[in-house]
């Protein structure tokens, strides 16, 4: 099963996400050299695409995500707007290198999203800075290339034949330095999912409600609210959980942490299938954008929420329950 | 033949005999030894795992014992050396030096760090605050010890009985109640939570893929029960007592492997010995190293006169009773949760302190939904933002600490200017393998529930269900897999690709 996640999943969102890295760098490019509405436009269809590749692989997030410390400087949130422009208004060379040395809040995704997207002004206020401002494009370029290289990595880590990480989840329990067990490995699998499903019921649509405060909706507590890709990213996170949990992506199918749940226990297989659909199917049904949504269609989005946490409860409850997995966050003896 | 009733005083002569009969002080001081070194290696682990950060530096709520609130942390880094002196003391409890300061020190410390915060409890932590309690009282110094180097006039050679008596019965409570916690439906007829903790160790070499199989669980559960059952009165009949001592070693090795439950299995293997002989030390000396004086050879000045026969000194009386009123408080403490409805070990009224070990298997998660009574102002805490991670999984779990928690979210606010506000739980919980649902009623208002509020009026009784094969509604579109009468996933993965392509 493990080995089969690595080879179906997990490599192949790897490879795909340097590849719409890799394509973002170079509509980077096209736009720092013509900045004209079509490049905007391929640039931030490049960079949603990214963005999307991305999000499908958080539920992954180990071993090399960690060690490289990957979504620190791919997709830190929240950016600082105001230390962009002085980076932008500087005299350094702006290259990926430098881009490498600045702090997380400056480069990444959401900076690009920052350069890219106005949702006051819209795409022409978005021509306009860029137009004028070859250090602005010039930085978007470079934030662009340095994602391409720490996708780069990421995908080589993973590789067989590069890092092959791969081949340390495959062979968990027989010989493996990072999983010294099969549990160790489907507990680090089981505590990402964990967290991400909370992150998606509780960081993104609870906050976003603003059931938090009061009930006033904040759709700018959703990370890529500028672009209006909330819904996009929250989609994609559960396109995430669901790739680990039934061991498919892009139309290839492998064994899954499904079938070993339903070795065990049929009946727990099915609730928790059942409640990754209904998420899904929930999720799919808030009306774009998410960000005007919790405002006019708040009831739909509320009902997401609630999915989303049935969700999250079947994964920190029940699936738990049923592999014995050991939560991360219970450092302590037991008896 | 008729046998000869005794009078009540012969009979309590006889029983004053018998457990004030010297006998060898040697196996006291191997469990002094033994005690005092595993307790040092529990301190060092607190400092390996970063525990004393975790569990009382990091936390900013605690979660004291009711009537105990005035038990909080240490303030700075005195924690750190409060642990670092426990494991000094440790040291000089199985060097026997200065024992009875060393030993009433390291009792009072370790009892108060683990009464700081209920996240805490372990069974065996309390075993290790009782013991320490009781070898206060025990001259467990008097021979092996540095302070008979330093003050010959100490040494002894014999202890009376009755205090051997005491460290086996403490040890034996222990894995009486553990073979009582054993006997419910889950354990007996369900085979959980075994069939979780081995199923989960399923890839071991050797012995994992047995573990995967439903009647290993069954007989696991079956011998554990036997094994806590038999195995005072086994360790107590010198016939059977090297045989079973292998088998607790077996045991405990076993269950060192396959759960996480630390220097428990390491402190019943070296404390067990205690039911052995009181001179078990010097025979396997005799028997591996070399000679050993027996204890009938004359020893020090100060050896102990033989026990005197005759009625109880009032001393003696006062003692006994002590001693008495002890055991039966052990007894009786365990068994309370008898006196409260609902099930134990979903409802967890008397759960500590009744030797539930390795009973259950418990996982939940808990949110809150808080409304200012004033103003109808609403708002939901995740305890995660308030609490540890251990601390927020832990409450989620305990009624009592779910209560607990709502007050202080409703004496939090207050400080903040709410006067009043209603503090509602959405708590889920499951028990060993079952489907989770409500441990909490999410309509009662937890903040405010009476001082001795009935465990029913506020937790959501224990349901049975197993989980239902459930299929979920087809619905059309691209990516779908099916996987028994699951209509599969909405194939998003390619959803952009696909908007792209139009």
């Amino acid at each position: 099963m493990l080995r089969d996640l690595a080879a179906v999943v997990i490599v192949p969102t790897y490879e795909r996400f340097a590849a719409e890295a890799d394509l973002l760098a170079a509509a980077a490019a096209q736009l720092d050299a013509a900045p004209e509405a079509a490049a905007l436009l391929a640039a931030q269809s490049a960079w949603r695409r990214t963005r999307a590749v991305w999000k499908q692989s958080e539920a992954f997030a180990i071993g090399p995500a960690e060690t490289l410390r990957s979504a620190a400087k791919i997709d830190w949130a929240p950016i600082r707007s105001e230390r962009i422009e002085s980076a932008i208004a500087s005299t350094a060379e702006l290259t990926g290198a430098h881009v490498e040395n600045l702090g997380a809040n400056l480069k990444g995704l959401l900076t690009i999203e920052y350069l890219l997207f106005d949702p006051v002004g819209g795409d022409v206020a978005v021509l306009t800075a860029l137009a004028d401002a070859p250090r602005r494009r010039r930085f978007a370029l470079a934030v662009a290339e340095n994602i391409r290289d720490h996708a780069v990595l990421l995908r080589d880590a993973w590789r067989p034949g590069a890092g092959d990480f791969a081949a340390e989840l495959g062979d968990a329990g027989q010989g493996s330095a990072a999983f010294p067990t099969v549990k160790s490995a489907v507990d680090k699998l089981v505590n990402q999912m964990i967290f991400l499903s909370e992150d998606i019921a509780d960081t993104q649509l609870l906050a976003a409600l603003g059931t938090r405060n009061g009930g006033v909706p904040q759709p700018e507590a959703l990370d890529a609210h500028r672009s209006e890709n909330g819904l996009a990213d929250l989609l994609d996170n559960l396109a995430s959980i669901q790739s680990v949990y039934f061991g498919g992506y892009s139309g290839r199918q492998g064994a899954s942490l499904s079938d070993v749940v339903d070795g065990i226990s049929p009946g727990a297989a099915g609730v928790l299938s059942l409640a990754l659909i209904r998420a899904m199917e929930t999720a799919s049904g808030i009306p774009q954008p998410l960000e005007q949504a919790v405002e006019t269609d708040e009831e739909l989005v509320a009902r997401a929420q609630f999915r989303a946490k049935e969700l999250m409860r079947r994964l920190e409850i029940d699936l738990v329950s049923v592999l014995g997995t050991t939560l991360r966050f219970n450092p302590s003896d037991g008896d | 033949m008729i046998a000869t009733l005794k009078s009540p005083r012969l009979c309590a002569s006889a029983v004053k005999s018998s457990w004030l009969r010297p006998v060898d002080i040697a196996s006291v001081v191997a469990f002094r030894v033994a005690f005092g070194l595993l307790m040092a290696v529990a301190v060092a682990r607190y400092f390996a795992h970063g525990w004393i950060t975790d569990f009382f530096v990091t936390p900013r709520v605690f979660f004291p014992y009711p009537g105990l609130e005035w038990i909080v942390p240490l303030p700075g880094g005195w924690m750190y050396v409060l642990f670092a002196a426990l494991g000094g003391l440790a040291l000089c409890v199985a060097a026997g030096f200065h024992y009875r300061v060393s030993i009433a020190l390291f009792a009072v410390g370790f009892t108060y760090a683990h009464l700081i915060d209920r996240t805490n409890y372990l069974n065996h932590y309390y075993l290790v605050s009782l013991l320490s309690a009781l070898m206060v009282f025990l001259p467990l110094h008097r021979a092996g010890s540095l302070d008979v180097l330093r003050r010959p006039a100490l040494r002894t050679t014999t202890v009376p009985a009755w205090m051997i008596g005491l460290l086996r019965f403490q040890l034996g409570v222990v894995y009486a109640f553990g073979a009582v916690a054993k006997l419910n439906p889950d354990w007996l007829l369900r085979a959980q939570p075994l069939r979780i903790w081995l199923g989960a160790n399923a890839d071991l070499s050797v012995l994992g893929p047995w573990l995967e199989y439903p009647w290993v669980a069954y007989a696991c559960s079956y011998a554990g029960l036997l094994f806590d059952a038999a195995i005072v009165p086994l360790l107590v009949w010198r016939r059977s007592r090297a045989v079973t001592y292998a088998a607790v070693v077996v045991f405990h090795l076993l269950t060192a492997l396959l759960f996480p439950i630390g220097l428990f299995p390491w402190l019943m293997i070296a404390l067990t010995p205690i039911f052995f002989p009181p001179d078990w030390p010097r025979a396997l000396a005799r028997a591996f190293v070399a000679p050993v004086a027996p204890v009938s050879e004359p020893g020090g000045p100060a050896e102990r006169a033989p026990a005197r026969e005759g009625a109880l000194t009032l001393r003696e009386g006062l003692g006994a009773a002590v001693l008495a009123a002890y055991a039966l408080v052990q007894l009786a403490l365990p068994l309370r949760h008898l006196l409260y409805p609902g099930d134990l070990q979903w409802g967890e009224a008397g759960f500590r302190f009744a030797w539930q070990i390795m009973a259950m298997e418990k996982y939940g998660h808990a949110s809150f939904r808080v409304r200012d009574a004033a103003t109808g102002e609403t708002w939901l805490i995740n305890p995660a933002e308030q609490l540890t991670a251990l601390q927020a999984r832990m409450m989620a779990t305990q009624p009592d600490m779910v209560r607990s928690f709502a007050e202080y979210i409703a004496a939090d606010l207050r400080g903040r200017g709410h006067a009043r506000v209603e503090v509602r739980g959405d708590v889920f919980a499951s028990l060993n393998g079952r489907p989770h649902q409500r441990l909490i009623d999410p309509d009662v208002d937890l903040a405010h529930l009476a001082a001795g509020a009935s465990p029913e009026t506020w937790i959501v009784p224990l349901e049975e269900p197993n989980f239902a094969i459930v299929e979920p509604p087809v619905s059309a579109g691209p990516g779908r897999r099916t996987h028994r009468g699951v209509a599969g996933a909405p194939g998003h993965t390619d959803r952009h690709r696909e908007e792209e392509s139009g």
